[in-house]
């Protein structure tokens, strides 16, 4: 897999920077698909180890939600990071800055009731 | 998949023979506008070097365009009216004027609106005029096409390989 | 997705810009950034399904 990634990333980056010296918006669409091309490649070995992932749940089984909490981190993690990434390939840091400001303020809003959990728990601990 | 790639083949055969029509399109104003400096030299001879009538002359040109003048003349009609009539006909496909620019017409307009209407001397410097003209249309067309052969026969191709990919 | 797929729209993408430079050279500006339009309108309606397919992907993968 990390060969096939490899090979089609490094393969549509030259082809990119010809392009890009006349065309970027054409560089950016080209380097969208294969960002998603190469995701999906990754994503394709990740949905293997979903077996994994729903063992180790079993194990934590009353932690279950922080195994939930974890794995949707990850995801917006990547999905903001190739917004943020193709934004700034073309030149937009400004849009890249607003992805990945979203992209906190989903975790924050993820890590909510942990925070609350942990606040309390140091509560108890402490008084 | 075997009809995939038919379609695509088809689709790049299609272009490439568009592309060549557009090369024509350029290559045929080129041939007419070389037809009509030719028709006006003669008709320039036949009218003040043999003090031929207008009509006697334009059929003598042997040339398509002011053949047709002569023939509409044969309805009863002047020199500017046969020429507006056939402008009105429009640039149908096969016609004498299916080739010609917005330009070239403005020269022949000029032309025809005053052909046969003053002396000798007059009729020279008309006709000299629209022969100098037409002259300059002609050598800038003839110089677009080598030019247009190869762009219009390149973006054919590459427009057919466009939609080729697209399909497949 | 299939990689195949990622080199046709280079693919695309290398004709379209070879077109719209043809056509620059040639003094058709106006038609050559009709052209690159064009070009970027076919890659991103091709890609569109891809992205929707990729982020059902991630949704169910991740639980989003």
């Amino acid at each position: 897999m990390i060969l096939k990634v490899t090979a089609l990333c490094v393969a549509v980056a030259m082809i990119c920077s010809a392009i890009r010296v006349q065309r970027p918006e054409l560089a950016t669409a080209i380097s969208l698909s294969a960002g998603l091309a190469a995701l999906a490649l990754v994503g394709g070995t990740l949905a293997g180890a979903q077996d994994w992932l729903q063992a180790l749940k079993k194990l934590l089984a009353s932690e279950g939600d922080l195994t939930q909490t974890v794995v949707k981190g990850a995801g917006i993690a990547i999905v903001s990071e190739l917004g943020a990434q193709l934004c700034a390939d073309a030149g937009e840091s400004a849009l890249a800055g607003r992805v990945t400001l979203a992209s906190r303020v989903a975790m924050l809003g993820l890590c909510g009731p942990m925070l609350n959990e942990l606040a309390g728990l140091l509560e108890a601990s402490l008084f | 998949m075997e009809a995939r790639l038919i379609l695509a083949l088809c689709l790049v055969l299609f272009s490439a023979l568009g592309g060549k029509a557009l090369a024509d399109g350029v290559r045929g104003r080129a041939k007419a506008l070389r037809e009509i400096v030719e028709g006006l030299k003669r008709l320039r001879l036949h009218m003040t070097g043999m003090f031929e009538p207008v009509r006697g002359a334009l059929e003598h040109s042997d040339c398509p365009l002011l053949n047709a003048i002569a023939d509409q003349m044969g309805r009863g009609e002047g020199v500017p009216e046969a020429w507006s009539a056939l402008e009105k006909r429009g640039s149908r496909r096969g016609g004498p004027l299916e080739y010609l620019t917005e330009g070239d017409r403005q020269i022949l307009s000029q032309l025809f609106s005053g052909l046969g209407q003053t002396g000798r001397e007059e009729q020279e410097l008309l006709l000299a005029s629209a022969i100098e003209a037409m002259d300059r249309q002609r050598d800038s067309a003839q110089a677009r096409v080598g030019e247009a052969d190869r762009l219009y026969g390149a973006l054919g191709l590459l427009v057919g390989l466009m939609l080729a990919l697209i399909v497949i | 997705m299939n990689v195949d797929f990622v080199f046709r729209i280079a693919g695309i993408g290398v004709i379209v810009t070879i077109i719209a430079q043809l056509l620059t050279r040639a003094g058709r500006d106006d038609i050559a950034m009709l052209a690159t339009l064009s070009g970027l309108l076919v890659v991103l309606m091709m890609v569109a399904g891809q992205i929707s397919d990729f982020f059902s992907s991630i949704r169910s993968l991740f639980s989003l």
